[in-house]
């Protein structure tokens, strides 16, 4: 890229050195895109108002779901292959619920019908548009010309992470906000970020290939971690090393990739969230205080994911479109992640102890956090057991538990269902244990899908410091792509049903509906405690989550 | 301290001592000591290593006297300051000593070593809209000029800014108010610009028709010359300091003059900290500031201003009056000040000003505290890679082998200081990063040169548009210099971020389209800071006795330290070498915190810090700052009280009840100067100014001080080629001048310690505000709230509170 003209940095920089204009990994020659520019900037003017206002119509009309009590359907959900129920997706691993054994009481014609129309426009006017130009240089210039009045009429702008007021802090990212879930140690006194095997996928033309790894080592007056060595497909780079930045570039890029893909939709929605849905519809009945504890965290997942699943991870959808891989290493790297889902990621503490992450002379706010909900989750889930198991905790109730066959059947079908299996069997359940798993579940629902989800609208945006997209001629992404990110965030911020709610009209009896309130009371005080201390935001407030992963 | 046991032994130390006769001294009482060890011995033995500057046997001799007499009047006290010298290294010179050279500071400019990238070609013109809005910003400016230099002369000479002392600008609506101002800066730009040099000779007394070096049009020098192309030393470092009084003004005091009232006796009635029940002393606190607004200032200073090294041999002696305890403490009854040093390039019968001294640093807003003002100390702090100035891998400054942090500017070092040099030497490279990323193919001295330029108008701007209200807490005065920053007009129409320092319709005015980016101005006079600058720069009161230290911690703010609360670190063992010790055990980040979370000293009489009154520094072990302050002011020939504001076109004061209602300082400055009607003319700059009870509202200084401030808090603007006509996208890059309009104190804290998003700064809006966590943030403590645009719905609810749920 040459100094010169600031009015033509940004045109410059998106043009590579055979003077071509590059977007989504498209070329065209220089030449056809100046006579066709104006009329191009026409085109893009239309297309981004029309999708605009369509994601701004999905928000506005989204209103949060009514969890009704459940009612047996006598229906058994046969999870079949993604292949079968989507077939535009090539995927056969991964077993989801068909379209057409959506739970009646599921079913929400309209927004099936919204998707599907969505799904067709993007083949009849595709949101995205050939030789766009980069988005500005400026992050909050790019941001506010994406991100319109109209947008904001209905959900705040992105705040800016400190971490991203320059060079992006890794070392603070790995303990802050929602890439601290990477952070595993790697030796004595070495941390590490791995996400090496992204590389293994096919992406995009023009793309730097994803996968990194970074390194980290303890500062012990700070009591924080410090980068001091990434890995990539370019090399290992050092921080003074002049492939720094664009290493700290690949592997934030391969972390919101892996974030948004895997963490997020393969391991949440189609990996966890689908199979508890499933086994606790077809195992547990409507009268089973495990189903009512459950209920508001699991309603609405089938028809949920069927809409979502569409309208992402189809040929032209956002999956494809924002990131870096193409759709066939997209496929890929959702058949292969899903089979590697590891429960545990449901269960901050347990995770953390096995990242070797806890108490190694260096802060972990986001952890601290987390812990803190987590246990609030667990206490309820300890409580609500106690109820209905009720001499578990001298161990005859494990008796009483293993007594049970709904729970026993549900177990085996989550076992069944889940990549991996949810570490609790027929053979080993303790209360304990399955009250560990029942907070598990919650939390995977409540904090792992918002924190994977809604809470990277603050992280994600951003992108002239963690792109979505790393192109190999250095430039920025080209507003299609940076537009369509906007608007796939945005529509994750639909007005849902929170977490602190009354559901106390599922119980079954007036202790069960005590602890219900008695854990909206604890929410509210650590909710309290929170407030004491400054806004931050990578932290985490209980009255921001969702119970559940549905719109 | 009286000497019990041995008096022959003591008082033949003494006399050794008053001979400086150390090893005899030592020898004696060493030999006393091994045949009857008592405490006064001890004490003796350890006030003689004192003396010679050998500290850390003081300290273990102190410490033995004590096991004696733990109860001593001056031994723990004594004991405390050896040890912290200890700890600092305070006998070691920093930086190594140095003194000004006529033939070097006379030398051409054009023989200096410059290391300047070749410009780069001047971007295309702008297009016709471009052309437009210049064209509307230029029309706009010539009208906008004149009418406001009609109605600030109008409504100056009618409605005048002095009551029978005081001026009368705060008593006014805000926009009166500033109007007011705009005439006083007016009057002070024509009748307060003066030069030390004779009449018709350049700066630096440098021959015409110089050939500016490689670059110099678009980069800023090491040592600062060449900002004005026509006079090329003008601003430079090594150059001498101008005035603000006329030349007839300028009386340097000697003899008697200069010890009367004796300046010891002022620094101890009427500087002295009280003390509270325990003995400590007691501050009183500026409630609307933190103590990086401190750091700040020094931080400032050192950019600045600095007279050199001073002499240790040639010395104003300054009696130590009867009842001084130093007489008894430190076995001394005078107290020896080393003289500033003699102006080497003063030509004889030339000369119009009765004296003169040299400025070692640059007198430029340019940085220099961090680069240095020398090319060979910018070599020396450059990494050679990227344009980064050079770091330890754990982001701290490198230390040299005396354990001082490497950096442009180490007089008078301690831990606030390397804070602040720290975080601006991180955000140099920060910026470096950022530049590189838009222009890949710049090389290392590209990307020095324009991240300097930049860096170099963050500190600009965080100094005008924050430190100087957060410092002088009023509407009026707030709304101005942001006025002087962005313009009326960018001001008015505006807000937060949102403000661009060279708006798109840039009027071609200073007060409505801001002095940044707009035409330089000088007021016919060269540019150079002045003695009366650096004298009311004297801003000591501001510190405490000790630094609270706290750290930071993930979720929460915790007190971690060992003894499980706050770390009470007395301030002079943080100084010299003592920074890094300190920075070796608490993080940047906690220091910032600790810095953030405690209150500095308000600026009145009777807060000087205790600490700095028996100050030890190289070659001095018993140095009073307190009495250094008044000195220097007569010393240099800087006016007294009354005369100095007479020369800023002041009122004087009649009588000292006119200074302030407090009847107890009158009777001490009575006391002092006496009570005769002509005694207030004796008042001392500095004494006078803490003295000010009338002060304009809310400021934490009174209005002599900040007459000196309004003059030069815009031309150290105005005067600077890189913040006028040279602030542009071709030297500072789109990139930088947007760098610059997103910057403020609280973002630079944040981008290079995140961590620190979540404690009080996160709350607050200025960073040199208490960083206080209150869901409610109160007035009094908070005050500039009141009047920021951005909060008008609700200025008293905490930023962290604003955040999104």
């Amino acid at each position: 890229m040459r100094h010169g003209d600031a009015g033509q940095v940004d045109w410059v920089a998106s043009t590579n050195t055979r003077g071509e204009v590059i977007s989504g990994g498209r070329r065209e020659p220089q030449a056809a895109c100046s006579q066709h520019a104006v009329l191009g900037m026409i085109s893009w003017f239309f297309r981004k108002t029309f999708w605009n206002l369509l994601g701004w119509v999905k928000m506005v009309l989204n209103r949060p779901l009514d969890i009704p009590i459940p009612t047996d359907t006598g229906r058994v959900i046969k999870p079949v292959p993604l292949s079968v129920a989507a077939p535009a997706i090539p995927i056969d691993t991964i077993l989801v619920c068909h379209p057409d054994e959506i739970p009646p009481d599921e079913r929400a014609p309209p927004k099936s019908r919204l998707y599907k129309f969505q799904v067709w426009l993007y083949k009849a006017f595709p949101p995205m548009q050939r030789g766009l130009p980069a988005v500005d240089a400026d992050p909050q210039r790019a941001l506010k010309s994406a991100f319109t009045r109209l947008h904001r009429s209905r959900y705040p702008a992105p705040e800016l992470p400190p971490e991203f007021l320059g060079s992006p802090d890794l070392g603070s990212l790995a303990v802050r906000g929602p890439y601290a879930c990477y952070l595993e140690r790697e030796s004595d006194e070495v941390y590490q970020w791995d996400l090496m095997k992204l590389g293994q996928y096919e992406h995009h033309d023009g793309l730097q290939k994803l996968g990194a790894k970074v390194l980290f080592k303890v500062d012990p007056v700070r009591r924080a971690l410090r980068a001091f060595q990434i890995d990539t497909a370019l090399g290992s780079a050092g921080p003074t090393d002049p492939n720094w930045e664009l290493s700290k570039k690949i592997a934030l890029c391969s972390a919101t990739t892996h974030m948004s893909l895997v963490r997020h939709f393969n391991w949440v929605h189609l990996a966890n969230a689908a199979p508890l849905a499933v086994a606790t519809r077809n195992r547990l009945g409507a009268s089973h205080p495990l189903c009512r504890l459950l209920w508001p965290y699991l309603y609405g997942t089938q028809q949920s994911n069927d809409i979502i699943t569409r309208g992402q991870m189809v040929r032209g959808g956002e999956f494809e479109s924002i990131f870096s891989l193409s759709f066939e290493g997209m496929c890929r790297l959702f058949e292969e992640s899903h089979s590697e889902f590891p429960m545990v990621v449901n269960d901050p503490e347990q995770d953390a102890r096995r990242r070797g992450i806890r108490q190694q002379g260096f802060d972990t706010p986001t952890q601290d956090n987390l812990e803190a909900i987590f246990d609030v989750l667990h206490t309820h889930a300890r409580r609500y057991l106690q109820l209905y198991y009720p001499d578990a905790l001298n161990h005859s109730g494990a008796l009483l538990i293993r007594n049970d066959a709904s729970v026993l059947a549900w177990l085996d079908e989550l076992n069944a269902l889940t990549p991996n299996g949810v570490e609790v069997t027929r053979a080993d359940v303790t209360f304990d244990s399955l009250a560990r798993l029942i907070a598990r579940y919650m939390y995977m629902a409540t904090v792992q899908h918002e924190l994977l989800g809604s809470f990277v609208w603050d992280y994600q945006l951003w992108t002239h410091r963690q792109p979505v997209r790393v192109y190999s001629n250095g430039q920025r992404e080209p507003l299609d792509v940076y537009q369509r990110l906007v608007n796939a965030n945005y529509n994750l911020n639909v007005h849902r049903r929170e977490l602190i709610h009354d559901f106390s009209y599922l119980a079954l009896d007036e202790r069960a509906r005590a602890a219900f309130a008695e854990f909206n009371r604890n929410l509210s005080a650590l909710q309290a405690s929170m407030e004491r201390e400054p806004w931050a935001v990578w932290k985490m407030y209980p009255d921001v989550l969702k119970v559940n992963i549905n719109a | 301290m009286h000497i019990s046991g041995k008096p022959d032994v003591l008082a033949e130390a003494k006399l050794a001592l008053g001979q400086r006769d150390f090893a005899g001294a030592i020898g004696l009482l060493e030999s006393a000591l091994s045949r009857q060890p008592n405490g006064d011995l001890h004490a003796a033995l350890a006030l003689i290593f004192f003396q010679c500057e050998r500290y850390e046997p003081a300290a273990q001799h102190y410490a033995a006297a004590m096991q004696f007499d733990a109860q001593h009047p001056d031994w723990p006290a004594m004991h405390a300051l050896a040890r912290a010298n200890a700890t600092a290294s305070i006998h070691v010179h920093v930086p190594e000593l140095h003194y000004f050279d006529r033939d070097s500071l006379l030398a051409n400019a054009t023989a200096g070593a410059y290391s300047l990238p070749v410009p780069l070609p001047a971007r295309p013109s702008p297009g016709f809209i471009g052309r437009f809005r210049i064209a509307l910003g230029d029309v706009l400016g010539e009208v906008i000029t004149v009418v406001m230099h009609v109605l600030t002369t109008v409504w100056g000479r009618i409605a005048g800014y002095r009551d029978a002392v005081w001026t009368n600008w705060y008593h006014r609506p805000q926009m009166l108010g500033i109007l007011t101002l705009a005439y006083m800066r007016e009057q002070l730009n024509a009748h307060n610009l003066g030069t030390s040099y004779p009449a018709g000779a350049l700066t630096g007394f440098q021959p015409t028709g110089q050939t500016p070096p490689q670059g110099a049009t678009h980069f800023r020098t090491a040592d600062g010359s060449w900002n004005n192309l026509a006079d090329p030393k003008e601003g430079a470092a090594g150059t001498r300091f101008l005035r603000n009084v006329e030349l007839t003004a300028i009386r340097p005091e000697t003899g008697a003059q200069l010890l009367t009232p004796n300046p010891r006796e002022i620094s101890r009635k009427l500087f002295s900290r009280p003390s509270q029940p325990n003995g400590e002393a007691a501050m009183k606190e500026v409630p609307f500031l933190n103590l990086l607004a401190a750091a700040w200032i020094q931080f400032m200073n050192g950019d600045w201003i600095n007279h050199g090294e001073i002499h240790f041999k040639d010395v104003i002696e300054v009696p130590l009056p009867d009842d001084d305890p130093a007489r008894t403490r430190y076995w001394q009854t005078k107290m020896f000040i080393g003289k500033t040093q003699a102006d080497p390039t003063r030509m004889s019968g030339r000369e119009e000003a009765a004296a003169s001294a040299v400025n070692e640093v640059t007198h430029w807003w340019d940085g220099s505290q961090i680069y240095g003002s020398n090319q060979q100390t910018q070599d020396r702090l450059r990494s050679g890679t990227g344009g980064k100035m050079r770091l330890q891998e754990d982001g701290r400054l490198p230390l040299d082998r005396k354990g001082i942090e490497e950096t442009g500017f180490t007089r008078n070092w301690w831990v606030g200081l390397s804070l602040m040099h720290t975080l601006f030497v991180r955000e140099h490279n920060a910026i470096c990063d950022h530049l590189a990323s838009a222009y890949p193919d710049w090389d290392d001295n590209r990307l020095f040169n324009v991240a300097r330029l930049i860096n170099a108008a963050v500190m600009a701007k965080i100094h005008t548009v924050e430190w100087t209200p957060a410092i002088l807490p009023n509407p009026a005065l707030n709304f101005g210099i942001n006025m002087n920053w962005y313009g009326g007009f960018t001001n008015l129409l505006r807000k937060g971020k949102a403000r661009k320092t060279v708006a798109d319709i840039n009027v071609r005015n200073p007060e409505m389209g801001g002095i940044v980016g707009n035409p330089i101005d000088k007021h016919g006079r060269g540019f150079g800071l002045t003695e009366e600058f650096v004298e009311i720069y004297r801003l000591h009161s501001l510190l405490p006795e000790t630094l609270r230290l706290r750290r930071v911690a993930g979720t929460a703010v915790e007190n971690r330290s060992e003894n499980g609360g706050d770390e009470r670190v007395p301030f002079h063992a943080t100084r010299q070498s003592g920074s890094a010790k300190v920075t070796s055990r608490f993080s940047i980040a906690d220091l910032l915190f600790s810095f953030g979370t405690q209150h500095p000293g308000a600026l009145v009489l009777n807060n000087y810090p205790r600490f700095m009154q028996e100050l030890s520094i190289p070659g001095n072990p018993f140095f009073d700052m307190g009495t250094v302050d008044i000195v220097r002011a007569r010393e240099r020939g800087v006016p007294r009280y009354n005369e100095f504001r007479r020369q800023l076109g002041l009122n004087p004061i009649r009588i000292f009840e006119d200074l302030t209602d407090s009847a107890d300082e009158v009777r001490k400055l009575k006391e002092v100067y006496g009570n005769n009607p002509a005694d207030v003319e004796k008042l001392d700059l500095l004494v006078g100014t803490l003295a000010e009870g009338h002060r304009p509202t809310g400021f934490g200084f009174g209005e002599t001080m900040f007459s000196i401030f309004l003059l030069n808090a815009t031309r150290r603007l105005q005067a600077d080629r890189f913040f006028t006509d040279s602030y542009n996208d071709d030297v500072y890059t789109p990139e930088g001048l947007r760098w610059i309009d997103d910057v403020d104190i609280k973002t630079v804290i944040l981008r290079h310690y995140p961590e620190l998003g979540a404690t009080g700064l996160a709350n607050i809006r200025n960073a040199f505000e208490p960083w206080d966590t209150d869901a409610v943030l109160s007035a009094e403590r908070h005050p500039l709230r009141a009047c920021d645009p951005e909060l008008k719905a609700d200025p008293w609810r905490g930023d962290a509170q604003r955040g999104r749920v």
